[in-house]
């Protein structure tokens, strides 16, 4: 918690919340970026499995396999999501399962699937980006960002 | 039991995989860690003089690893594999090949890919010359599509 | 009646003549899957919403419970309930198909305390002969409301705690046989300026002690005069930051008869991180398996504490902190 925040708690608050983050239990960041490695290196390694098998077996080049692999990645993740695998093996892989393309796709489907009791319209076409949304406003948000700086830096700066 | 399952359906389809790529090969193949490179080796109706003179020029370079490649009378299409940390680099490797070519074939339109895909087609067309399973029609056919593959954007 | 500020004496001893739980499956898998009334072996129950399903929940606890006590349901004269979703609606939907008069209640994870005490206090007052109270949770439709969606992939930290798909109902009398309500503290709404609505424990623990201390102090009794002093859902990091202030506090609790609701529900080696927690978590356990032991004589006096922590999803994405409130409520044995 930041130090601007503490300052409009009283002083009781402020014992209390020191008493109280003694006795939390921390998450254990370093196991977590362990399994998180582990898990998400295990998809990442499925998904140039999969790339590899679309350039072997059907004209795909290193270019144009992407579309294809991440296509795939995400049916496979709209089923662990449906059987209701994903969100276990999410808490145990945390960031190692959000972070690939399989945790967006995972964002969606289960919000998707959440809404579906409220219609389609209203339910599905209304909640879906619920969670993904701001990930892909701030994805093409920065994306313009980064491109107005490459932009600037080759026309002034001369790279 | 259930983990043996797993390890099991693995090894099958490694098995399975491998056994696919037990062909035949006739081509003059030097392979080891920093050097894959193969050549046609008899004179076949097709020639491909120009292609393994280009890929002994291409292995020299200590970047690239492997070479596949196939040449026309108009043509040279060659595919690069270049080592782990080189992969950053690879577009520019692509186009020092092709200008480092360039000078020596100044009458071949020469391309250069580092594509994993280029790769693999153009080392299936080798092995069907190698083999004389291709006339001038399919050889002409092949490399067209080749080509086109090579120039495909995402 | 009134002893000290908030505390309420039950001359009139109001009886628990009857209950009625009813859990899910993962409550089925549980350590008190034995003192359910009914479990349901999916979390859909056959209906076509999560909402639909906790509505359920309630109906069948209130029927289990009226049904018990051998009444018919139009001798019931008030209910009183409620749970976590917006606007109360499972419970009002619930109390849509009794037909009795129907108090509302919202209390967060107190709410099943909140509606005893009110019961036992229309009850005492002879304001009625026969009050139903409850309250219900459904972990799917609170989790949808509170947090994300089911089957979203979101690593929870280990101080959050999982939500209760459960029902409990208790039916009071001014005559019968049964546990007794003996007397009830009223909680106030302590805010510790906790923040983080994945550590609910945390933020709940003072005010469980707040009413704790209030209730021990107006009613005059010491904290060995109850056999089990039970918590609502403060699970583990609630619990020993609680235990902890009690010892600063100078008030003297043994550990072993200080007990939560969120961690007797469930068996160890279940994925509830730090606990359980819901409006339906003190409902089921206390209604279920500690009226079970009460009936069987192995307690005879305890003291319920359900704590609640009033945040919405709202007030936390605003950065506000988490309000919590804890209503006591003691049960004891034979008497008149």
């Amino acid at each position: 918690m930041s130090n601007k925040k503490k300052k409009n708690l009283t002083p009781t608050q402020q014992q209390y919340q020191d008493f109280a983050n003694k006795r939390e239990v921390k998450r254990p960041v370093f196991k977590n970026c362990i399994k998180a490695f582990l898990v998400g290196g295990t998809i990442c390694a499925i998904g140039q499995g999969i790339s590899t098998f679309y350039m072997y077996f059907f004209d795909f080049t290193e270019q144009t396999v992407g579309n294809p692999t991440v296509a795939t990645l995400i049916f496979i993740t709209m089923l662990l999501t449906g059987f209701g695998v994903y969100d276990r093996m999410a808490q145990f892989a945390g960031a190692g399962t959000a972070v690939p393309v399989t945790g967006f796709g995972n964002a969606v489907i289960s919000a998707a699937i959440e809404h579906r009791t409220e219609g389609f319209v209203l339910g599905v076409g209304g909640n879906m980006f619920k969670l993904a949304g701001s990930v892909i406003l701030f994805g093409v948000f920065s994306a313009f960002i980064i491109a107005l700086v490459k932009t600037i830096l080759i026309e002034w700066g001369g790279l | 039991m259930y983990k043996k399952t797993i390890v099991l359906s693995i090894l099958l389809v490694i098995i399975v995989l491998s056994g696919c790529n037990s062909e035949d090969d006739n081509r003059i193949v030097r392979k080891d860690s920093d050097e894959n490179i193969t050549k046609i080796n008899k004179q076949t109706h097709i020639e491909q003089a120009i292609t393994n003179k280009a890929k002994e020029i291409i292995q020299s370079k200590s970047e690239v690893t492997g070479v596949r490649g196939v040449n026309t009378n108009k043509d040279l299409l060659l595919a690069i594999e270049v080592t782990q940390i080189e992969q950053f680099n690879e577009q520019n490797l692509e186009d020092e090949v092709a200008k480092s070519l360039e000078k020596n074939y100044p009458d071949l339109t020469i391309e250069v890919s580092s594509d994993k895909k280029i790769f693999i087609e153009l080392n299936e067309l080798e092995l069907k010359i190698q083999e004389d399973k291709v006339n001038k029609k399919e050889l002409e056919d092949q490399f067209n599509k080749i080509k086109k593959l090579m120039n495909e954007q995402a | 009646m009134l002893a000290g500020h908030r505390t309420w004496i039950f001359e009139q001893k109001p009886v628990i003549i009857s209950t009625g739980t009813v859990g899910g499956p993962f409550e089925a898998n549980g350590n008190i899957a034995n003192d359910f009334d009914i479990l349901h072996s999916d979390l859909w129950m056959q209906q076509d919403s999560f909402e639909k399903a906790h509505k359920l929940l309630m109906d069948e606890a209130c029927q289990k419970a009226i049904e018990k006590a051998g009444i018919q349901k139009e001798q019931v004269q008030f209910f009183l309930a409620g749970d976590l979703i917006n606007q109360i609606t499972p419970t009002s939907f619930a109390a849509k198909t009794l037909g009795t008069p129907y108090f509302g209640l919202f209390g967060a994870c107190s709410t099943s305390m909140e509606g005893l005490a009110l019961s036992a206090f229309l009850v005492n007052g002879n304001g009625a002969n026969y009050v139903l109270t409850g309250a219900s949770s459904h972990n799917a439709a609170v989790e949808k409301q509170f947090r994300y969606p089911t089957e979203y992939g979101g690593q929870k930290p280990p101080t959050s705690q999982w939500t209760v798909t459960g029902g409990g109902a208790a039916l009071l009398s001014n005559k019968g046989n049964g546990p007794r309500v003996t007397s009830a503290t009223i909680g106030k709404v302590i805010d510790m300026g906790m923040s983080d609505p994945f550590n609910m424990g945390g933020a709940m623990a003072p005010a469980a002690v707040d009413t704790i201390e209030a209730h021990l102090k107006e009613r005059g009794v010491d904290a060995s005069y109850y056999d089990l002093i039970i918590t609502g859902d403060l699970a583990h990091i609630g619990r020993e930051v609680s235990l902890d202030l009690f010892k600063k506090h100078e008030i003297n609790i043994d550990e072993d008869k200080f007990v939560d609701c969120g961690l007797t529900i469930y068996r160890e080696g279940q994925p509830v991180l730090a606990g359980a927690s819901g409006a339906g978590c003190s409902a089921v356990v206390t209604y279920g398996h500690f009226l079970n032991r009460m009936k069987k004589g192995e307690l005879n006096r305890i003291l319920v504490v359900a704590t609640g922590a009033l945040l919405s999803p709202l007030t936390s994405q605003q950065n506000q902190s988490i309000p919590c409130i804890a209503h006591a409520v003691s049960i004891e044995n034979g008497g008149v």
